[in-house]
């Protein structure tokens, strides 16, 4: 090493004194640290890095090389070539800088006209602001204006001069009332059929949808009434519009796409008009009081039917049904155990209910009840899918409509559900979103049951024995036994009744194919009934009952339709086929306000119950699944049979179920492909056809975006708990080892864990042992708990071990509550149409990263390789000049 | 004047808490109460705060007048005589309640009296708007000794409102989960309310204070309230 440093330096020595023959002393020492930072530094080899700064000393000779300024030269190409990279010289940074160059050379970048160009966007982004606000003014003060109108209007009719006219004989006649409707017929008419020239058109359809966007915010069922008309003559004339005047006869391919979007669209329609009818003026039946002297009540039976569910799934159930508020001599609890499982029958010994089993398994859960029927003879019979808890005020709400009206043979509450089902568990929005549920139970029960014509759903409800032995027990000949009977039931004139207050809870499915395995059960039976026992036709009901059947089945054939609209737009894009054969702006005054107007009512119709945008995610994910089902039933009625949904079982893993998502992904795909193909048709195609081209896009990429929802249902996220949770907010008491009571407050519980919070934070631990008080009436029980967690104010407790009679009386402070459900439908805000369509938005974005992060091995090279390639592409890209940092 | 008696049905029920937790609670609503000690272990003193030193009562004195300089207040505005040292006493616990009705002449004010468990409830002069809670545990003793109560109540039926009040009840037990179970569903005179087992009254007492004041969070607090709440609406009852 000394040796070396000493030859280094001797070699050096040399030179130096060689050179210093020629050179000043100063310039010798330049020579040298040059030379030194060209050969170390750079990696030069020794000839060049010793000839280089020989090079410099000549050029030197000409200009004035200055640290500064070579600074300041750096400075100003990084700042205008800012994502060049070292080194310099690679075939990316020349085309870098080549486009770089053309951009600087044809772009103002400037400072100030960068300035400027800020200026002029902060500008224009006010300008927006201001518009949005103004527009809200305006939509402010219309509806404020229509308010006032329509105040007045109510005003005006508690006069004495409007009264006497509104009060007049005249009103009652008979031919009057046909001569008004006739007009109004005839009104309908006119407004449906007139051709109008586009100009006519916009102002009529701006006229109504001004009318119907401001009426919106009314209050009152006039107001929804109003709106509904509107919504039907709009609706029914846009249709007329595509019958008369947009089918293309010329291309046999435009004309059999356009007749299949058409009949879809007709389809649609037909839906539109009978939910409106549906759901016009929702009942809202009240519970009707009990006589007083409980000798009087009737005798009930309550039926739990299970053919497969694990006992802990039917324990709750059983032993909340036993908790019923009724004369115990008049209430009998029976599980049907069509699994003909041993320890079902001790546990009903143990707990005291009847266990009936039978020889055969015949016509799945009808045959068991109908089997049960034989063996039992309360007055009315219960029945609870075996994981609906009841609670205790269960038979007090329901009763009294038997006993008002002699002809109600059922009474149907609302199913609910504590656990998430597919959708809420895999987009995460349970209680932010209402659930698929929701719409049907929470209004169309309701307005089914305005027309008599209340479905029966199987499960939570009461139905009078002497109505089913008419009708020879539960109808058996279709896979949806409830809806079949609550038919055979109406059409033996007796009536059925909903009562929308939630006396039950249970288990939603546990997976998206379970859901959908559920879904196809409904849809082939609807479709059966349809062939076996058609509501349409046969006796005994009347028209709306009829209507109301006739909706309920056309919703599980929106299959076709459904798929018709997800692919429709792609017809135009790829086969250049008019679907709809009409200008631009005719076509874009027909469809947006129409379904802006639609979209408006639905809203305000469904608003509580089904935000604007869901039902298209919901329908989407079934439409391929009971697309075959249906179809096959409606040819061949008996073919299919009854397939139980699992419950209670536990999502262990997160995984994306690719099979079911199959279909979405390959009418994703096409979409993605026609929106690709369309953007470059609009760059080189024909000029005439853009804007029909950028409809057709704007509703490819709404589908996209639709598909893209559906898509994200499919990833199935983990289970984190086997019991699942119950939100829920009731005083109880916590008594510590060291014999402190402290007041707490219930906030979740499930069937093995309670959650408490407490305003007094008590000295506790983890695994302390902790009794648990609560309160059912005066009555007051002692559980014994463990704490499994705390946190701040929030404490988690476990039971261990409790005996029969501890989980007994766990379940009936709990689960059985009178008030256990009731706060479910409040807790939804009133639909926001654009809010919920950022929501289904946000939700489609995660399908995209779900469908990218799930995707197989075999592809994710490629999608690596793409996304790499993307950024790749972007990095080459001018960008703007960068203000650079000086160092030093 | 609304008159309370509490008295133990047997010794070491618990009474006395319940007296100067209910006066506290029955304070801090705004109501004027007054407590009145006619046991001569004379401890009311000791749970509202007086020195335990403190020996006199109005039992030292011969009559009512001169005795009521021993009325004091507690910290939440409770005013209470306690008994005092002197058991064998020159005027009886009646005269004493005679002369409580000079002391205040509003209709709204409480007057509770804790009684001692060893004289009956014949001995005092009961009217039909007085309320008489008997304190009860539940075990065997209380439960024998309700039903013998019951019969003796049985001929004094409607000369003044009697309630049987559990206290120290603990649901844990099996015992006197099924007792108080039993009781509420045959004997119609239970007070339809309990108090629960809790340490804090205990410990209060060591604090020289009532459980309401040393844990708000506690189920005692709560239990006291429903108590006051339940006496009050009986007490509305009798005059509607």
């Amino acid at each position: 090493m000394k040796a070396n440093r000493s030859r280094m330096s001797f070699a050096e020595k040399t030179i130096r004194v060689l050179l210093s023959l020629f050179f000043s002393k100063l310039l010798v020492r330049f020579i040298f640290l040059k030379f030194h930072s060209y050969f170390n530094q750079h990696k030069m080899s020794a000839i060049a890095a010793f000839c280089l700064p020989f090079l410099l000393l000549f050029l030197s000779l000409f200009f004035k090389l200055d640290k500064n300024k070579k600074r300041k030269l750096k400075s100003r190409l990084r700042y205008f070539y800012p994502h060049v990279t070292l080194p310099v010289f690679t075939i990316s940074n020349c085309v870098r800088i080549i486009l770089q160059t053309s951009y600087l050379a044809f772009f103002r970048t400037n400072k100030a006209s960068l300035g400027e160009l800020k200026a002029e966007r902060a500008k224009t982004w006010q300008d927006i602001k201001r518009s949005v606000r103004v527009i809200r003014l305006v939509d402010k003060k219309l509806v404020k204006a229509f308010k006032h109108a329509w105040f007045i209007g109510k005003k005006k009719s508690q006069q004495a001069n409007y009264k006497r006219i509104s009060e007049a004989n005249v009103w009652q006649s008979q031919i009057l009332k046909v001569a008004f409707i006739m007009l109004l017929f005839f009104a309908v008419a006119v407004f449906v059929t007139v051709p109008f020239s586009v100009e006519a058109q916009a102002v009529f359809i701006s006229l109504i949808l001004i009318v119907a966007y401001s009426l919106r915010r009314v209050e009152g069922q006039i107001a929804t009434i109003t709106m509904i008309t509107l919504s039907v003559t709009t609706s029914t004339r846009y249709l007329w519009w595509r019958y008369t005047e947009t089918l293309n006869w010329d291309d046999p391919l435009a004309l059999t796409l356009g007749i299949g979007l058409l009949l879809a669209e007709t389809y649609a329609w037909l839906v539109l008009i009978l939910g409106f009818f549906q759901t016009i003026n929702p009942l809202n039946r009240k519970p009707v009081q009990l006589p007083a002297d409980s000798s009087l009540w009737p005798s009930v039976d309550i039926y739990i039917p299970t053919y497969n569910e694990p006992l802990s799934v039917v324990k709750p159930t059983a032993i909340a049904a036993q908790s019923i508020d009724w004369p115990a001599d008049k209430l009998n609890i029976y599980i049907l155990d069509d699994g003909k499982r041993p320890e079902f029958a001790e546990f009903a010994k143990q707990i005291g209910i009847g266990y009936l089993t039978r020889p055969n398994n015949n016509h799945a859960k009808a045959g068991n009840m109908n089997h049960a029927m034989t063996l039992t003879d309360g007055d009315y019979i219960a029945i609870f899918d075996c994981d609906h808890i009841p609670a205790r005020s269960f038979l007090q709400v329901t009763m009294g409509q038997f006993i008002k009206d002699e002809k109600v043979c059922l009474v149907q509450t609302p199913h609910h559900f504590f656990s998430a089902d597919p959708f809420e568990r895999n987009l995460n929005n349970q209680g932010k979103i209402p659930n698929e549920n929701m719409l049907f139970y929470g209004l169309i029960q309701d307005g089914n049951d305005m027309w008599d014509a209340t479905f029966f759903c199987g499960s939570c409800a009461v139905l009078k024995r002497e109505a089913l032995d008419k009708i020879g027990g539960f109808a058996v000949e279709t896979v949806t036994e409830d809806a079949h009977t609550a038919l055979r039931m109406q059409r033996a004139g007796y009536k059925t009744t909903y009562i929308n207050i939630p006396q039950a809870a249970g288990l939603a499915t546990d997976s998206l194919s379970a859901h959908v395995g559920q879904r196809i059960r409904w849809a082939r039976g609807m479709a059966q009934i349809f062939r076996l026992d058609n509501p349409l036709l046969g006796k005994g009901l009347n028209l709306a009952q009829r209507m109301c059947y006739l909706n309920a089945m056309l919703h599980f054939l929106s299959g076709i339709p459904r798929i018709v609209f997800l692919t429709a737009p792609l017809a135009l894009i790829y086969f250049n086929a008019a679907i709809i054969y009409a200008p631009f702006l005719a076509i874009f005054l027909y469809i947006v306000p129409t379904l802006l107007q639609v979209k408006i009512t639905n809203s305000r119709i469904q608003g509580k119950y089904r935000y604007s945008f869901w039902g298209e995610v919901y329908e989407s994910v079934l439409a391929w699944y009971i697309l075959k089902p249906t179809t096959v039933a409606l040819i061949n009625p008996n073919k299919g049979k009854f397939n139980v949904t699992e419950k209670g079982g536990l999502n262990d893993t997160e995984r994306y179920d690719w099979i079911i998502s199959k279909p979405y992904i390959f009418l994703l795909l096409i979409n993605v492909v026609g929106m690709g193909y369309g953007i470059l048709r609009l760059f080189f195609g024909d000029t005439s056809q853009i804007g029909v081209l950028l409809i057709s896009m704007l509703w490819a990429s709404y589908n996209i975006i639709i598909l893209g929802a559906a898509v994200a249902v499919a990833a199935e996220a983990k289970q984190i708990r086997s019991s699942h949770r119950v939100n829920a907010n009731f005083p109880a008491a916590i008594r510590l080892a060291n014999g402190h009571t402290i007041k707490v407050k219930i906030t979740d519980y499930s069937d093995s864990g309670v959650g408490i919070e407490t305003q007094h934070i008590p000295t506790c631990r983890v695994n302390d042992k902790v009794e648990l008080l609560m309160s059912r009436g005066l009555k007051q029980y002692s559980f014994a708990t463990y704490i499994c967690n705390t946190r701040d104010k929030q404490i988690g407790l476990t039971l261990r071990d409790l005996d029969i009679e501890k989980q007994k009386a766990f379940i009936q402070c709990t689960f059985s509550r009178a008030d256990a459900w009731l706060d479910w439908q409040e807790n939804f805000k009133h639909d926001k149409p654009s809010y919920s369509f950022s929501n289904v938005l946000k939700v489609s974005l995660r399908g995209f990263k779900n469908l990218i992060f799930h995707a197989p091995n075999e592809l994710k090279p490629l999608i690596e390789f793409s996304s790499r390639a993307i950024e790749f592409i972007a990095t080459l890209l001018p960008t703007k000049p960068k203000k650079v940092f000086e160092t030093l | 004047m609304k008159r309370v008696f509490v008295k133990g049905i047997k010794g070491g029920t618990g009474t006395t808490s319940v007296v100067a937790n209910l006066a506290c609670v029955l304070k801090k609503s705004k109501e004027q109460v007054y407590v009145i000690d006619l046991d001569p272990k004379s401890d009311v003193g000791l749970h509202l705060g007086l020195a335990w030193a403190h020996e006199y009562g109005w039992s030292n004195y011969p009559t009512f007048n001169e005795a009521s300089c021993q009325f004091h207040q507690d910290s939440d505005g409770v005013i209470f005589l306690p008994f005092g040292s002197n058991s064998q006493a020159q005027f009886s616990s009646s005269r004493i309640i005679e002369g409580c009705k000079q002391i205040d002449n509003s209709d709204n004010a409480w007057l509770l009296f804790d009684c001692p468990a060893h004289i009956d409830v014949t001995q005092y002069s009961l009217n039909e708007d007085d309320i008489f809670l008997e304190v009860v545990n539940c075990d065997a003793i209380c439960h024998s000794l309700i039903y013998k109560r019951l019969q003796t109540l049985s001929q004094a039926a409607g000369q003044w409102q009697h309630y049987f009040l559990a206290n120290r009840y603990n649901s844990a037990s099996e015992l006197e989960f099924d007792l108080l179970q039993l009781w509420q569903s045959e004997i119609p005179l239970l007070a339809s309310l309990y108090i629960n087992k809790d340490e804090v009254i205990k410990e209060a007492t060591a604090f020289r204070n009532v459980a309401i004041n040393c844990a708000p969070y506690s189920v005692a607090n709560d239990d006291f309230e429903t108590l006051a709440g339940w006496l009050v609406s009986r007490v509305n009852q009798d005059e509607s």
